[in-house]
Parts: structure tokens; C-alpha cells; sequence
């Protein structure tokens, strides 16, 4: 027999428990996201913490990280790391790397993690060239902080407290083909399948971002002034290596083919 | 004095050593070498996530997969290859990953055979002619010495055949790309074929035309894998004349009324591309000749590389800038051609003189083009051991200053281009000089190599001869 003591305590220690879950869920995940200072080929770091309940649970989140017109990545090298499992994201299938950043257009990277209570996931990236000008000798890239997405199995939804949401009235879709979310807009067409609810369970979360430093980098820009110079320089030299190559060897080749032409007109007599 | 001596005896005792044995235990050597490192590829590809296979493999590999699906390989992004390369690699698929390297270190091997084969036909053919000229000096050209007794050892067909497969077989360079499943020895095979039938057709009287007939079918078939031997094809033209072109009305003459040789060259040069170009239009259409051909030709790549053109296509990709006139474009390019044509005509008229031909034309063709990586250098690299044997009138002193110009080149180049890819310094103008410097070089090397070009460059003992 349990007295009416103990079941008020065993009430009271319930109700400090859920209160503590509530606390748990009530903190936001922690992004620390660093690139390094230079270079035109550097690694986005991301430490993505999460706390108890979260961590551990049957859970999926995305990373979306939006790239300008200024940044590229490279579709192999991220192949090559997902076949290593070293990276787990959607991103588009073809970048073109050639392109320089006046004709490109800005796209998005999404990482997918199980929540824990560390994770560190890293994208290395690329700058592109920029055009060159006449009035600046670098172009200044800024790349935004990623945006937190979080699916959890729809029994589990309550598990993520409204507060964490950023947009509680919204869900999103996982738009896999142009790696980005759209919001969930109920069609009449598409059916209800547990596929389609699982892919438009995505919340938009509330994320507690630390950057030990702004993510921009500085690219340098060639100056369009020299533009002039460079080519009168560049006719001048083509042409000049050219015609001291052909009066350097002129003769040589002349004395060369004159014997030749002598073994040839032997040749003929003996045959 | 005593110990500087010492390391040099041994290195030559080395070098004769290595030389001494058989070419069969070379090429043994050298694909146990490959086999080597394509099982190392393949260990580091699995391990590291900088990986040791070429990306253009990866993409060719992708291609053949759409092949074996019944689809275009031009259905990969950045397929830009004839279609032959993904066929060639669907053993990739359906077998091993590896097995297009392993296509590509054969044909490795086999150009070695082919250099092997090439340079000791040459040796003792123009030695024979060499000959037959003494003895006319000495009025006794009625007999041609058929045997190679008058020749010192070093002079040598065999060794000189053997050294010169050697310096093919044992370049690290050209080892890593074919095993990184780089096509480029596969060009660069038929390339070497096409130079190697004209030669033959000049010592076989018999089914000479055919020869010919064939090296065309080579030579359409590396234009249409790679567009750039295309400008090979004057030289080849020319080393069929049976008259030295002096003047311009000379060479109008040889251009309009070709002799028989030089017609079955040109009939199977265009039947071969033709052939080839319809085929795969028929299959892929439009996309086809848009990707393998035009796009090299609309390509604007202004992203930092060895070439001369590197800094003028950057600052001219500003909108402000705007297009070139055409007289601009032809002032820029005008100079390649007049050396490919002065190449051509100087030492592309006699098959004796054709190989270093190639490798020079290979040269200016990378030298002068808009855009240089380090991968056009195995354009002209595949050639040259057909020709290590006419560079003699250079010392080894000499040739070692300029192979160490051309790295020394290299490596002031890469200073600046590694401080803006790695460290963002605006170092574009800094790229621009390093590439005039290493476009002189070039030029300088060129030149030497002209000046010091012989294709007698053997000794013959006139007491044994005569």
C-alpha cells in the first residue's frame, strides 16, 4: 500500500521532473561556425550542440547554409568526402566552377546531423574571382550565418517546445533537388504519405550562434587600368619571341634541310 | 678532389648498368611500377579525402555509366571528351573501378614501345644514309653498308632506342598522370603511331601508301580526341613531298597539287574524322559537337595558369573593358601560327627531321596558348625522347641548365599564384610578370634547342667504314 505521503511526493518529484525536461528543451542549440582568414579554398567549421532531450532522440537536422554568387563548392570533392563519410549534405549537382562571381548565382549547402551534444561538421568552400575594376583592389564576400532545421519523428514532435521554433505556424519541405526548404503548403494533390509528412516536417529552430569572427573574406581584384599596358605588352613580347625564334634559327635550319635535300637527291640516283 | 670522383664513377657505372639491360625487363619494371602505384591510388582514395585520382576520371567514369544506361555520356556535367574515352572506360563499371588506369598504363607502355621502335629505325636508317653520303665523297656510292660495324657503341641504335624509351618509362610525371587516369597517353599514343607509320612508309616500298593511308586514319583519330594535333597536320603534309619548298609559289604548288603520298595522308586524316564525328552525332547530336568541339573554342577560363594571356583575359573579362577588336585577337594569336608555319616549313619537309617537328610545334602550341596547365606539358613531354638523340650538339652541363630554367620558371610562378590561392594577396600583376618570364624561358629554350637540333649526331669510325 503507498500512502497518501509518499503519492504526493512521488506527484511532486514527477512534476520537478517535467518542469526540468521543459527547461532542457527551452535551451537553444549552440552553432559555433569559424572560417579560416585566408585563402581562396577554406573550411566552414560548424560545433553544433545540442541539449538533453533533444540529444539523442530520434531526430534529423539541417544545416542550411546559403552560399553568395561569390562562393563555390566543389560537387566532386564533396562527393569524394560523403563517400568517405566525412560529410553527410544535399547540395546542388552542378556548380559551375568556372564561372566568376558577376554571372553566378548564389546557392545553398544543407548539412544533416543527428542531434548531440557535439558535433563538428565542416564544408570546405571556394571564393570565386571577382571582375575586375578600376576603383577597389578587393571585394569584400559575406557569407550569412546557416539556419537550423529540425525533424523529429511525429510522435516526438512535441519534444521541440514552440519557443525553439521560429516560425511555430510554419512546417517546411525538404527541397533535395535545389537543396533548400519550402514552406509546407497543403496541396490537394499531393496524397498524405508518411513519406511526404516526414519530408515536410521540418522546423525551423531558434539557434544561439557564436562566431569567433565574422564570416567574410576579403578577395583581391585585379585593377582594370592595366588593362592597356598589358596588352600592347603582351602583343609586343608574342611577337618579338617569335621573330628573334625564326632569325636565330633560320640558317641552322636551311644548312639542315640543304643536306637533306643532297641525301635525297642520293638516294635517287642510287635507287 | 678524391671524393667527388668517386660518386660520379659509380653513377656512370649505374647508368651503364641500367642501360645494359634488356628493354623487355624495362617495360617489365616499369608495369610492375604502374601496377604499383594505381593499387597505392587506390589505398589513398579510400583513405583521404585529397584523392590521388584524376577528377577527369571520375567525370569519363560517369559518362560511361550513362553509356552503359542507354544514355548520353554528355549527360554528366563537364563531359567534354569524345565518347570513345567513356567506352573505354565502362570496363570500370561492369569490372574494377581501376581498370580504365589500367587501359591508360598500357598505352603508357606502349608508347615507350613505340619510341623504342621509332628512334632505332631512324638511327639506322639515317645512319645507312649517312653512309651511302661518305662514300659518294669518296666515289664509291655503290655500296651501301648495311651493317651498323662502322658505329660506335654509344651511337648505337639499340641503346640510343633503349635510353630513349627509358627517359619515357622512368618519368615520374608521366607515370602519375596515366595512373591518376589521365587520357592524355592515350592521345598521345596515336600521336606518336601517326609520326611512326610516316617514318615506316619512308623505308617500306612495298604497301607504302598504305602506311600512309593508315597514319591518316591515326591522325583523324587524335584530332577528333584532341583537338590540338590538328596543327600538326601541315608538317605531316609537308614531310611527304618529294621536293624542298623554298618559296612561297613552292609551297602554293604543294598545297594545290598534292603527289600521291600526300593524298592518301589527307583522304585518311578526313575519313577517319569524318567518320568518327558523323558516328557520334548520329548517336549524341548537337550536344556532341557543341561539347567536344565548340566549347574549347567559347571556353573563357580566367582563373590563374602558366599562360602569357592569363593576366590580359582577367582584366578583360571586365564588363568595362569590353570585347577586342578582331585585329586585336589576331595580333595576339598571329604570332603562334607564324612559328607553327616556320616550324613546319623548316624542319617539317624531310621524315628525318619530323619527330623534332612534333615535339617543336607540341611546344609552341603550349607555349603560346591562352590557357597553360601543367597537364598541356605531357602535349609536347610524350614527344621528346623521339628526339633526345639530335640534341647531342648540346653538353650535359647545358641541358641541365635548362631543364633547371624551366623548373626554376615554374617554381617563380607558383610563389605568386600560391599567395593568392592560399594567402589572397593581390598578386594578379605578380602572376602576370612570373607568366612572361616563363613564357621567355620557354622562348629561350626553344631557340637553344633549334640552334643545337642535329640528325646526324653519331660517329662513325671511317677506318672500320671504309
Amino acid at each position: 500500500m503507498i500512502s497518501k505521503r509518499n503519492w504526493k511526493s512521488a506527484i511532486c518529484v514527477l512534476t520537478l521532473l517535467a518542469s526540468a525536461a521543459r527547461s532542457y528543451i527551452l535551451q537553444q542549440p549552440v552553432v559555433h561556425v569559424e572560417m579560416e582568414k585566408a585563402g581562396m579554398h577554406r573550411t566552414l567549421t560548424y560545433k553544433v550542440q545540442f541539449d538533453y532531450p533533444l540529444a539523442g532522440k530520434d531526430c534529423d537536422y539541417m544545416l542550411l547554409q546559403p552560399l553568395p554568387a561569390g562562393v563555390y563548392i566543389s560537387t566532386d570533392e564533396l562527393d569524394d568526402l560523403q563517400r568517405l563519410k566525412r560529410l553527410s549534405a544535399v547540395y546542388p549537382k552542378f556548380v559551375n566552377i568556372e564561372e566568376a562571381t558577376e554571372r553566378a548565382q548564389p546557392f545553398s549547402v544543407l548539412l544533416r546531423g543527428v542531434p548531440k551534444l557535439m558535433e563538428v561538421v565542416t564544408l570546405p568552400i571556394h571564393f570565386r574571382y571577382h571582375a575586375p575594376s578600376d576603383k577597389r583592389s578587393t571585394s569584400v564576400v559575406a557569407i550569412a550565418t546557416p539556419e537550423l532545421y529540425l525533424n523529429c519523428p511525429i510522435a516526438d514532435n512535441e519534444l521541440v517546445d514552440n519557443e525553439l521554433v521560429a516560425r511555430p505556424d510554419k512546417l517546411y519541405c525538404l527541397n533535395a533537388h535545389n537543396s533548400r526548404f519550402d514552406e509546407n503548403i497543403v496541396s490537394d494533390r499531393e496524397p498524405t504519405t508518411i513519406h511526404n509528412l516526414e519530408r515536410c516536417n521540418w522546423k525551423q529552430i531558434h539557434v544561439d550562434y557564436q562566431l569567433r569572427a565574422p564570416l567574410r573574406a576579403e578577395i583581391p581584384v585585379g585593377n582594370t587600368n592595366a588593362y592597356a599596358p598589358i596588352l600592347y605588352g603582351t602583343i609586343i613580347l608574342t611577337w618579338t619571341m617569335a621573330i628573334w625564334t625564326m632569325l636565330r634559327t633560320l640558317s641552322s635550319s636551311r644548312r639542315i634541310n640543304q643536306r637533306l635535300n643532297e641525301q635525297r637527291q642520293l638516294q635517287r640516283k642510287v635507287k | 678532389m678524391i671524393r667527388t670522383k668517386v660518386p660520379s664513377t659509380r653513377w656512370q657505372r649505374f647508368g651503364r648498368q641500367i642501360l645494359q639491360i634488356s628493354f623487355r625487363t624495362h617495360l617489365l619494371i616499369s608495369a610492375v611500377f604502374r601496377l604499383v602505384l594505381i593499387c597505392y591510388g587506390q589505398i589513398h582514395d579510400s583513405r583521404s579525402a585529397v584523392p590521388y585520382t584524376d577528377i577527369d576520371y571520375k567525370v569519363v567514369t560517369d559518362g560511361a555509366r550513362q553509356v552503359l544506361a542507354g544514355e548520353t555520356p554528355f549527360a554528366r556535367h563537364t563531359y567534354r571528351y569524345s565518347p570513345i574515352m567513356a567506352y573505354l572506360q565502362t570496363l570500370n563499371i561492369l569490372v574494377h573501378p581501376a581498370c580504365g588506369k589500367l587501359i591508360y598504363a598500357t598505352f603508357d607502355l606502349l608508347i615507350a614501345t613505340l619510341i623504342y621502335h621509332l628512334v632505332h629505325m631512324e638511327i639506322k636508317s639515317q645512319y645507312q644514309k649517312t653512309v651511302q653520303h661518305l662514300l659518294s665523297k669518296f666515289n664509291r656510292p655503290q655500296e651501301p653498308d648495311q651493317s651498323l660495324d662502322a658505329l660506335d657503341e654509344r651511337s648505337h641504335p639499340d641503346n640510343i632506342a633503349r635510353a630513349s624509351a627509358c627517359c619515357w618509362l622512368y618519368n615520374p610525371l608521366t607515370a602519375i598522370i596515366s595512373t591518376r587516369g589521365s587520357g592524355d597517353c592515350f592521345s598521345s599514343f596515336f600521336v606518336i603511331l601517326t609520326i611512326y607509320l610516316l617514318i615506316r612508309s619512308d623505308h617500306k616500298s612495298s604497301h607504302k601508301h598504305w602506311l600512309i593511308f593508315t597514319a591518316g586514319l591515326a591522325h583523324g583519330l587524335v584530332i577528333h580526341l584532341r583537338l590540338y594535333p590538328l596543327l600538326f597536320s601541315l608538317a605531316y603534309y609537308l614531310s611527304l613531298s618529294s621536293r624542298l619548298t623554298r618559296t612561297p609559289l613552292d609551297f602554293l604548288g604543294q598545297i594545290l597539287r598534292p603527289n600521291k603520298q600526300q593524298f592518301c595522308l589527307v583522304l585518311g586524316t578526313l575519313l577517319s574524322l569524318v567518320a568518327f564525328t558523323w558516328t557520334f552525332y548520329s548517336l549524341y547530336g548537337w550536344q556532341y559537337i557543341y561539347e567536344a568541339y565548340l566549347y574549347h573554342f567559347v571556353r573563357k577560363d580566367s582563373r590563374h595558369n602558366f599562360s602569357l594571356q592569363f593576366l590580359l583575359q582577367y582584366l578583360g573579362s571586365a564588363a568595362t573593358v569590353g570585347e577586342p577588336a578582331l585585329l586585336t585577337k589576331l595580333l595576339v594569336v598571329a604570332p603562334q601560327f607564324c612559328l607553327i608555319l616556320y616550324l613546319s616549313l623548316s624542319f617539317g619537309q624531310f621524315r628525318q627531321t619530323l619527330p623534332f617537328c612534333i615535339f617543336t610545334v607540341a611546344f609552341v602550341i603550349v607555349t603560346y596558348n591562352s590557357v597553360v596547365t601543367s597537364q598541356y606539358f605531357i602535349w609536347y613531354l610524350a614527344i621528346l625522347p623521339l628526339c633526345l638523340n639530335n640534341f647531342k650538339l648540346l653538353s650535359w652541363s647545358r641541358s641541365i641548365f635548362l631543364l633547371v630554367l624551366w623548373l626554376l620558371a615554374q617554381a617563380l610562378w607558383l610563389l605568386p599564384a600560391y599567395l593568392l590561392e592560399f594567402k589572397t594577396w593581390n598578386s594578379f600583376n605578380w602572376i602576370g610578370l612570373q607568366g612572361a618570364v616563363f613564357f621567355v624561358t620557354n622562348g629561350y629554350i626553344l631557340e637553344q634547342l633549334l640552334s643545337h637540333y642535329g640528325f646526324t649526331q653519331f660517329k662513325i669510325s671511317y677506318r672500320k667504314l671504309l
